[in-house]
């Protein structure tokens, strides 16, 4: 195999990109070993007297367990609805014809515009009136459909040849057969990488689960994070990176795990002739 | 699709039974809940596992425990004082409202003027058997921190004074006596150019939050007023342009003075790399236990012969219980965590200095002030302390934000007078 020089040159800046990239990464976990004044005395990757102490005190202060699955029934219930309600909804707004087709999609498409700040008191006081403050399931509610996974989707789905789907309309195959054997095996790809990133963006969620939640037993890890944090009191550094590097963790795996898939699935989902 | 069909009717069921359930504990504000026939006080508080959490959740469990008639459970809120109070905007918009919240000074204005209360007078003179607690118990200096024209708003609970601490080595090194700490600003400018000059280190670094807190100790130190009687900014004077001039040479000029955001500044200190800092007496346990050298620490330098007056920070305790039965409750739980056994425990875990004064004659608190000298200099500032200074309105929120940015401009090189003057006005403009 030869290498040409040009290709070099964007190997070295790749590697020096990854290099920053990872580094913070690599900062956290280094720091979630140090003592409180090593932290501070020394930038060093390596620990000079390496201690378990923080993960000791996250582990001793905060049910540690019970805010992960925390954590994670938000995130996975978010990133399934969201999928589940995306694909439907895309799949209607390729696939099906209807007057005000065009509009009604704009109309969804818009409110991708209007800031989470502006919904977030009103969310607040409907989820208080039914009683959802302080529970997990409350912070997921008003996330269980997103109109930048039906964008996506459909700008995805729009890609799917017409013939395909007009086959399967000759072999009178309905709407659910056909979004089940041709539209999502074609899609899964996508579908697989909006929901990654579905997943991190509510893993690491802060500002609604902060005003939401009011007991340690409903907290979420970003919360937890910040029971280490105080401007005032100051801040318990290792202890603060080994939460941030137990919380990077499942994330990571999760990717790791989906990364092979989503390459696999791209190398079967040509078309044939 | 079968498959993925299933997951959905399950969660669906799954989300209805919740929302079903949850229906019941919606409405009714103005009756206390009860749990097991206790009434339930909550306690809305901002501190963290590793600074004050676990002292906190010890007098809870204390008042618990003492009695059978109420139950008190605290709820942590992140991000300080403008989290909570985000916390607390969005209860009180949706019909609730916690039993206590914990108010930082700088937000006593804002929070007296748009939130519901009860004041501590008026739960004082309800409570038979003990009427006078508030003038039998506190020193009216002390009152008056959370205090607004007459109204007493809340109790105060923490307060943290700004302090100069100092690393011995880097004095040593520079050729000066650790003994001798400086007591002037203009020593405090000596010195740092000293220890710039001999070691290369910065000399000075003073805690740069967005707000006005240290340079409030700063400029009225010289005799600046914030706010004049009227409730204008009167800042833009002579005494804030020369505080603010001195702080600028030291920055710009001798270039002895570090100018960067609060939590690199302080690490700076921690690593050894800033003779002097000058910070809060809330993070004693945190500097301590960060730097690798015996901190040392001594009170808030004056300017030549004036009067010092430092902003207190810290907060206060505010009662925004709705019905009068969970308000009783609260006081109840109030009283109790004001006994001097519990302040004590709390100076002693923070650093804070406590709102009465018996408590320095507790000997734990004797003890602890043996073990960390830093303490003794904090609580010998207590009679200098005066109210950190609170804009009306919503312009509380902002105000902070601009005293800010105005020293940041005088810090990258503008004419204090100028950035005085302006900011000033603009205030003025706000307050009108």
């Amino acid at each position: 195999m030869k290498i040409n020089s040009s290709e070099i040159k964007w190997h070295l800046l790749f590697i020096i990109l990854v290099l920053l990239l990872i580094y913070p990464l690599l900062f956290s976990l280094s720091t979630s070993f140090k003592t409180m004044s090593e932290a501070f005395q020394s930038s060093s990757l390596i620990p000079a007297d390496p201690t378990f102490s923080a993960y000791d005190r996250v582990f001793t202060t905060i049910n540690f367990v019970q805010i992960l699955s925390n954590t994670f029934i938000i995130a996975a219930l978010v990133t399934i609805f969201k999928l589940v309600t995306s694909v439907f909804a895309a799949y209607a707004f390729v696939f099906f014809h209807f007057k005000g087709k065009t509009a009604l999609y704009f109309l969804l498409i818009s409110t991708i515009f209007i800031p989470f700040t502006v919904t977030m008191i009103p969310n607040y006081i409907t989820l208080s009136k039914v009683g959802f403050v302080d529970s997990i399931y409350g912070v997921a509610l008003p996330q269980l459909a997103d109109a930048t996974g039906i964008f996506l989707l459909r700008q995805y789905m729009k890609g799917i040849p017409m013939s395909l789907m007009e086959v399967a309309e000759l072999e009178r195959a309905s709407h659910l057969t056909r979004l089940r054997t041709i539209v999502v095996p074609l899609i899964r790809p996508a579908i697989l990488s909006i929901g990654i990133i579905f997943f991190i963006n509510s893993w690491n969620e802060y500002v609604w689960p902060a005003i939401m939640i009011k007991s340690e037993v409903n907290y979420t890890l970003s919360l937890a994070l910040q029971m280490f944090v105080s401007s005032e009191g100051g801040t318990d550094v290792p202890v603060a990176m080994a939460v941030a590097t137990l919380t990077m963790l499942l994330p990571l795996g999760l990717y790791a795990v989906c990364q092979k898939f989503i390459i696999g699935t791209f190398a079967q989902s040509g078309i044939k002739g | 699709m079968k498959h993925l069909m299933k997951w959905l009717c399950l969660l669906l069921a799954s989300v209805m039974t919740f929302a079903l359930a949850g229906c019941g504990g919606g409405s009714a504000p103005k009756e206390a809940t009860k749990e097991n026939g206790k009434t339930v006080v909550t306690f809305w508080h901002v501190y963290t596992k590793n600074f004050g959490a676990p002292v906190i959740k010890q007098m809870v469990d204390d008042f618990n425990k003492s009695q059978d008639k109420i139950l008190v459970k605290e709820v942590y809120n992140p991000d300080m004082y403008p989290g909570l109070m985000k916390n607390l905007q969005a209860d009180v918009a949706s019909g609730k409202a916690p039993s206590i919240a914990m108010i930082g000074y700088n937000y006593l204005d804002y929070f007296n003027e748009n939130f519901q209360y009860v004041s501590p007078e008026e739960l004082a003179k309800k409570d038979t058997k003990d009427p006078d607690y508030l003038s039998k118990t506190f020193l009216p200096n002390v009152l008056g921190l959370a205090k607004t024209g007459d109204t007493q708003v809340g109790l105060p609970f923490s307060i943290s004074a700004p302090l100069l601490f100092y690393n011995p080595d880097l004095f040593t090194a520079a050729g000066l006596d650790p003994q001798a700490a400086p007591k002037t600003w203009q020593e405090v400018q000596d010195y740092a150019k000293k220890i710039h000059d001999a070691t290369g280190e910065y000399g000075f670094y003073m805690q740069e939050y967005q707000d006005n807190w240290a340079t409030q100790g700063l400029l009225t130190s010289n005799g600046a007023v914030i706010l004049d009687e009227n409730k204008k900014a009167a800042f833009a004077s002579k005494e804030s342009e020369e505080a603010y001039q001195l702080y600028a040479d030291m920055v710009l000029k001798d270039q002895s003075a570090l100018h960067i955001a609060a939590d690199e500044g302080i690490a700076s200190f921690y690593s050894g790399k800033v003779g002097m800092l000058l910070g809060t007496s809330a993070k004693i346990g945190t500097i301590t236990q960060s730097s690798s050298f015996n901190v040392m620490a001594c009170p808030f330098p004056a300017f030549g012969d004036k009067k010092v007056e430092i902003p207190a920070g810290g907060n206060f305790l505010a009662v925004t219980a709705q019905s009068e039965e969970e308000q009783q409750a609260a006081w109840e739980f109030i009283k109790f965590i004001m006994q001097p056994k519990y302040l004590a425990a709390w100076t002693i875990n923070t650093g804070y200095l406590p709102p009465r004064q018996d408590v320095v004659n507790e000997p734990s608190v004797q003890e602890a002030i043996a073990k960390t000298p830093a303490l003794k200099v904090a609580f010998d500032e207590l009679p200098s302390l005066t109210p950190w200074v609170a804009f009306p309105g919503d312009v509380g929120v902002k105000a902070e934000k601009m005293f800010a940015d105005m020293r940041d401009r005088i810090l990258s090189g503008e004419a204090p007078a100028t950035a005085l003057k302006e900011t000033q006005d603009e205030l003025n403009q706000l307050l009108k």
